[in-house]
């Protein structure tokens, strides 16, 4: 079977540092891969490089969604393709209303699809669903908002443009049990055949909520291990230390 | 007729003569470049009323307009009670004997040749006034009319508020859209008088002829807990230099002032904006935001001055700015001059181009870069609407700022 994503021997450079060395990755419709590694491993850079960062340049291999090459493709292109990234550390845009912002990024990326009265019904759906308060989007993007209200308002962003894979990049740093449990349970239960996710995290926690079918290993720009879910379960247990040792050896 | 015409018209008249055009050395605030300048050819229009009159936007009351030579008041003063609004020589005897010194050029624009320009050449001037306790509750709209067909164009207005009176107004400098080979030279004095517990909430736009020479003085007097709410927008003319004097005599006066700017192709501005602090607990709050593209230009130079007279005062100047171009340059100059303790005061610049991080963030949600880069450019535009709570003054700026209204 075709998968929805394929990075074949994916090397990237940014300002001119190597950043990724011939990344190998394929999820299928429908499946969960995890993406853990140390801090500066490559998590992000690689989740950048599939959204099509203009710093991120890809020096060899190609990305492929659902059978197209995204080479040379705008962010905005990929996203119309349904390519989605929720961000770590997303940027503020200050005098944009999280309510412009959201109708603007539906209508490009569901064009007719949602119909424009129906659009502020299902925004305020999902609001409801992620506990947030309707005077929430008349606020600016992401400008003042706390951790959690970030990573909150990215979730909300992730349900609304119903993307066929999505890539969360650690969506779960700095919430609370209780902000895990409302942000894990909205992403869960988006699961199903048809959509893919690739989640980048540190911590096994995210994973006991939405249980990963695969689970790979970066560090230092390149995969170097891949195994099932007691991969990441290991990884909680030994930390990278041994693996790290393991991967020096060869 | 008031004895303003004979005496004060001549004496502005005298002392034009006697004042050089200020070299860039004697004004190092600014670009625009005044050599060429011939101000023999610049003698007043003989009127030429307009031939239509457009309706005031929606919302507002088309009170007077102005025009080369020529002032159509459009409102009778009875339509609101405690309202006066007539040319200079109309003003009831009573109104001239108080603010008598307002109707006369300020010492503190005394050497400043725009200032004498339009007050010694302007034969047109309007006096709008309110009396005490008086609320104006309809927003009230001038017009400033500038056809192809004149050279040069002087206008004077004096703006009264009695004690607790409260106004708002909104002002346009426009043109009839006519191109013609004449190079538009307009000059402009607003004084603004506010009495005790006064409030005057004032926004102006400014979209003259792309050719046009542009001199604007404004200088308000804030007597105690008066505020002033001023939103201007700048977008046509060749040049434009705008000059701000603000004096907030009264104990707990206050000013909201923002600015924003928008310099494409070649044109020049300079705002000049200074604020004297002389009572306690005084507070002023100056933005401009300066927008640059092509080989647009844009000067800010503002001074904030706090006098021994005025402890607890807070004073704040900011001057965000975007350029758009490579060709395009943006300069800020603060100054403060603190002269007493027990103060606030702050001045702040900053200069980038459209953020790409922000950009990405967009594109990432699948919004056009083109799309996305308009939204930020309305973002930092947005802010123009500081302070304005009136929803057709709102509506008539977010037009002017080319903002797009939130959808509800």
């Amino acid at each position: 079977m075709k998968p929805i994503l394929e990075i074949q021997d994916l090397s990237v450079e940014v300002e001119s540092k190597k950043v990724l060395h011939h990344v190998n990755l394929s999820i299928q419709k429908g499946e969960v891969h995890a993406l853990m590694g140390r801090n500066g491993s490559g998590k992000t850079s690689l989740s950048y490089t599939l959204m099509g960062h203009p710093k991120y340049r890809v020096t060899s291999g190609r990305i492929l969604l659902d059978g197209e090459d995204l080479a040379g493709m705008s962010p905005s292109d990929r996203a119309k393709r349904r390519l989605f990234l929720a961000f770590q550390n997303p940027v503020a845009v200050p005098g944009v209303t999280i309510a412009s912002f959201l109708r603007t990024s539906i209508r490009s990326v569901r064009g007719d699809e949602v119909p424009a009265k129906e659009v502020r019904k299902l925004i305020r759906e999902e609001l409801a669903g992620l506990g947030i308060s309707e005077t929430f989007m008349s606020r600016f993007v992401n400008d003042g908002l706390s951790g959690g209200e970030k990573k909150r308002l990215e979730t909300l962003q992730l349900r609304l443009l119903q993307p066929k894979v999505a890539i969360l990049d650690e969506t779960d740093s700095g919430l609370d049990v209780d902000a895990l449990k409302a942000v894990t349970s909205r992403i869960e239960s988006l699961r199903s055949p048809d959509r893919s996710f690739l989640l980048i995290t540190h911590y096994q926690r995210m994973l006991e909520a939405i249980r990963p079918d695969v689970v790979h290993i970066l560090m230092d720009g390149t995969i170097v291990k891949t195994g099932d879910a007691s991969l990441a379960k290991e990884i909680d247990e030994q930390g990278f230390q041994s693996i790290h040792e393991a991967s020096a050896q060869l | 007729m008031s004895p303003y015409s004979t005496t004060t018209r001549s004496t502005r008249k005298n002392r034009i003569e006697s004042l050089p055009i200020p070299s860039r050395k004697d004004e190092n605030y600014r670009f625009t470049s005044l050599s060429n300048f011939n101000l023999q050819q610049l003698n007043p229009s003989i009127a030429h009323p307009p031939k239509t009159v457009e309706p005031a936007p929606e919302g507002f009351q088309l009170a007077a307009c102005t025009y080369p030579g020529g002032l159509a008041i459009a409102l009778e003063s009875s339509s609101h009670e405690g309202l006066h609004l007539s040319p200079f020589e109309d003003a009831p005897e009573a109104i001239f004997q108080k603010h008598r010194a307002a109707f006369d050029l300020p010492q503190a624009l005394d050497a400043d040749l725009f200032a004498n320009l339009s007050a010694g050449r302007c034969e047109n001037e309007l006096l709008i006034h309110v009396t005490e306790g008086k609320k104006i509750t309809q927003p009230l709209f001038l017009r400033n009319f500038f056809p192809s067909t004149d050279q040069a164009f002087y206008s004077r207005t004096l703006i009264i508020l009695e004690a607790n009176a409260e106004l708002e107004l909104a002002q346009e400098f426009v043109w009839d859209g006519i191109e013609s080979l004449i190079q538009p030279f307009a000059c402009g004095l607003t004084q603004i008088v506010l009495g005790p517990g006064a409030t005057l909430r004032f926004s102006t736009v400014q979209n003259w002829n792309p050719n046009t020479e542009h001199f604007s003085r404004t200088y308000s007097v804030l007597q105690e807990g008066s505020q002033l709410t001023l939103n201007e927008v700048h977008l046509g003319g060749l040049k434009n230099q705008t000059r701000h004097l603000t004096h907030f005599e009264g104990r707990n006066s206050q000013s909201l002032h923002t600015v924003t700017a928008l310099a494409q192709n070649s044109q020049q501005m300079d705002f000049w904006i200074d604020a004297v602090h002389q009572g306690v607990g005084s507070r002023s709050d100056v933005e401009v935001r300066s927008i640059a593209q092509d080989k647009g230009q844009i000067v800010f130079n503002g001074k904030i001055r706090i006098e021994p007279t005025a402890p607890q005062t807070a004073a704040y100047q900011k001057n965000p700015c975007l350029i758009l171009s490579e060709g395009a340059v943006i300069r800020t100059l603060p100054k403060l001059e603190i002269q007493t303790d027990d103060v606030q005061c702050a001045h702040g610049a900053s200069i980038s181009s459209v953020d790409e991080d922000q950009l990405y963030y967009l594109a990432s949600r699948g919004i056009p870069e083109n799309t996305a880069r308009t939204m930020l450019i309305e973002a930092f535009k947005a802010p123009g609407l500081r302070g304005v709570s009136n929803p057709f003054t709102k509506s008539w700026l977010s037009k002017n700022l080319a903002l797009t209204e939130e959808e509800q």
